[in-house]
């Protein structure tokens, strides 16, 4: 493209005559120039780049609030196990006290369904969860989180979203 | 007789084309097809614009005064989405004409343009797939985003870059809205105007010249006659196929609520097939990487001859067309199991 340019410049410029049939005159100097030219053109497209990455890393609202309250300890009677969408997880209350079972599937985020029997089936992948959380069968590879559950001071159930706690953990029936 | 200038379709071609390769028969018109729809789409998806909402709250409503209060809105969101489909499958069949028929040869840039454009075609409709916020497309959604965090290294910085915050909502509704009306779109514009402008550059369709003398030619009004007639059926499909059949429509996306079943929009279905079973960075990340990457390469490293031009099945050709109708075996099969899924 340059080696065009050149020649049109040549035929059409005011010394074309004169200069056509010499080099030109400072042959390292112009390869310079243009090796600077090409190189600030790389240089400020990179850094514009940059910047445009930057403008893509913007997060205009705070996170999600990852304390939730699901409502009083009564509303989960013994033996049931009830989905909460506000928590997106499942509140189940046995012998031992209330539990909170993260409904997100560990392997691509999808809410898990629970199956009639036991346990939890993903819908998007078909990972299978036993009723405690554990992978039955894959593809995921994580067992569902069970997440740490409290009281408020309004005397209500709070969901911890950003506390997983050990499957074990209840919270007693007589706190 | 004064010389008449010829007008603007005309411009677009060469004065000649040779005879054999500008038949219907050859390429079926497929390339000109895509870019037929790819008009549609722009038009249709410039007129949905002026209800379609992008935020959380309103994008499902809005979908529906489009759908049912609109006057004629069914009709051309109908229209918007099986153009959508068409093109998807226009495109690929395309490229499989290239391949089986040696049209790749001595114009691999252009094969790697259209590669580009393969992708922005399936991004484009996975974006739009994802506009109509139910709860089909949440999930897809979610799992999609989840992908990229896979990766390992930068895929955490991409994820959030690409849904604009720690989690799907609203900056990922956004965010995917500008992609689809215009950030993909523009650059699927630029490419298929490049696309296009090289075939002419390269001689119109690719062809053999056969042994020494030059193949007999026809005048260009001949193509474009056959061009117009293959435009006024692919309309008569889409308009039929959109008079007679809805677009998908579901409940408004709710990402609180489980789902019984989701299912992948269907040319990535065969994705959540392999993801069902391999780990999520190989299937979802990896593998439509390699294929991509596979028929990228084709003409640089499966087939780099020159002849066999214009012929289908030629014999030259054989490992490269081998090689792609491996992939689109195995990509059909896993699409298939999936749909009886």
């Amino acid at each position: 493209m340059t080696d065009r340019n050149d020649r049109t410049c040549e035929k059409t410029g005011p010394e074309a005559r004169s200069t056509s049939a010499e080099p030109p005159p400072h042959p390292d100097r112009r390869e310079f120039l243009a090796w600077l030219t090409r190189g600030s053109l790389v240089a400020v497209s990179a850094l514009a780049l940059g910047q445009v990455a930057r403008y893509f890393s913007y997060e205009s609202a705070g996170e999600a609030p990852s304390v939730i309250p699901v409502g009083k300890p009564v509303t989960f009677t013994a033996g049931t196990l009830t989905y909460v969408g506000a928590a997106r997880a499942y509140v189940g209350h046995d012998s031992g006290g209330l539990y909170a079972i993260d409904a997100v599937c560990t392997h691509l985020g999808c809410l898990v369904e629970q199956k009639i029997g036991e346990g939890f089936a993903c819908p998007c992948h078909g990972s299978r969860f036993a009723a405690d959380g554990q992978v039955q069968n894959g593809p995921a590879g994580k067992p569902l989180r069970h997440l740490a559950l409290d009281l408020n001071p309004d005397g209500q159930v709070v969901v911890e979203r950003s506390q997983p706690v050990a499957p074990e953990a209840r919270l007693g029936a007589n706190s | 007789m004064a010389h008449k200038r010829p007008n603007f379709f005309y411009h677009l071609h060469p004065p000649t084309l040779p005879a054999r390769e500008a038949r219907f028969g050859y390429t079926f018109g497929l390339g000109g097809i895509s870019l037929l729809l790819f008009l549609v789409l722009g038009v249709t998806g410039v007129l949905e614009m002026f209800i379609y909402v992008p935020t959380l709250a309103d994008a499902a409503e809005s979908v529906r005064q489009i759908t049912y209060l609109a006057p004629f809105g069914w009709l051309l969101r109908n229209m918007h989405y099986w153009a959508g489909q068409m093109m998807v499958g226009a495109v690929i069949l395309h490229m499989a004409r290239v391949v089986l028929s040696g049209g790749y040869k001595g114009r691999r840039f252009n094969w790697l343009i259209g590669m580009a454009l393969l992708a922005l075609t399936l991004l484009l409709d996975f974006t739009g797939y994802v506009l109509r916020w139910d709860q089909d497309t949440a999930w897809a959604l979610v799992t999609g985003t989840n992908l990229v965090n896979t990766i390992p290294g930068i895929g955490p910085a991409l994820y959030r870059v690409l849904v604009g915050g720690q989690a799907v909502g609203q900056a990922t509704l956004l965010r995917f809205y500008a992609w689809h009306v215009i950030g993909l779109a523009f650059a699927a514009a630029v490419l298929s105007t490049w696309h296009s402008f090289r075939v002419r550059r390269d001689g119109g369709i690719s062809h053999a010249d056969p042994a020494g003398r030059p193949a007999p030619r026809v005048g260009r009004e001949q193509l474009v006659r056959t061009e117009s007639i293959a435009a006024l059926l692919t309309l008569a499909v889409l308009v039929g196929l959109s008079i007679f059949a809805n677009a998908p429509l579901g409940p408004a996306a709710d990402l609180t609520v489980p789902v019984a079943a989701a299912r992948a929009p269907w040319f990535f279905i065969w994705v959540q097939e392999l993801l069902r079973g391999v780990s999520p960075f190989l299937a979802g990340v990896l593998a439509p990487l390699a294929v991509l990457t596979l028929l990228s390469i084709l003409p640089y490293v499966f087939d780099r001859r020159l002849a066999g031009i214009g012929e289908w099945f030629n014999r030259p050709g054989r490992l490269a067309q081998g090689v792609f109708l491996v992939i689109a075996a195995l990509v059909t099969a896993l699409t298939v199991r999936g749909l009886l899924r």
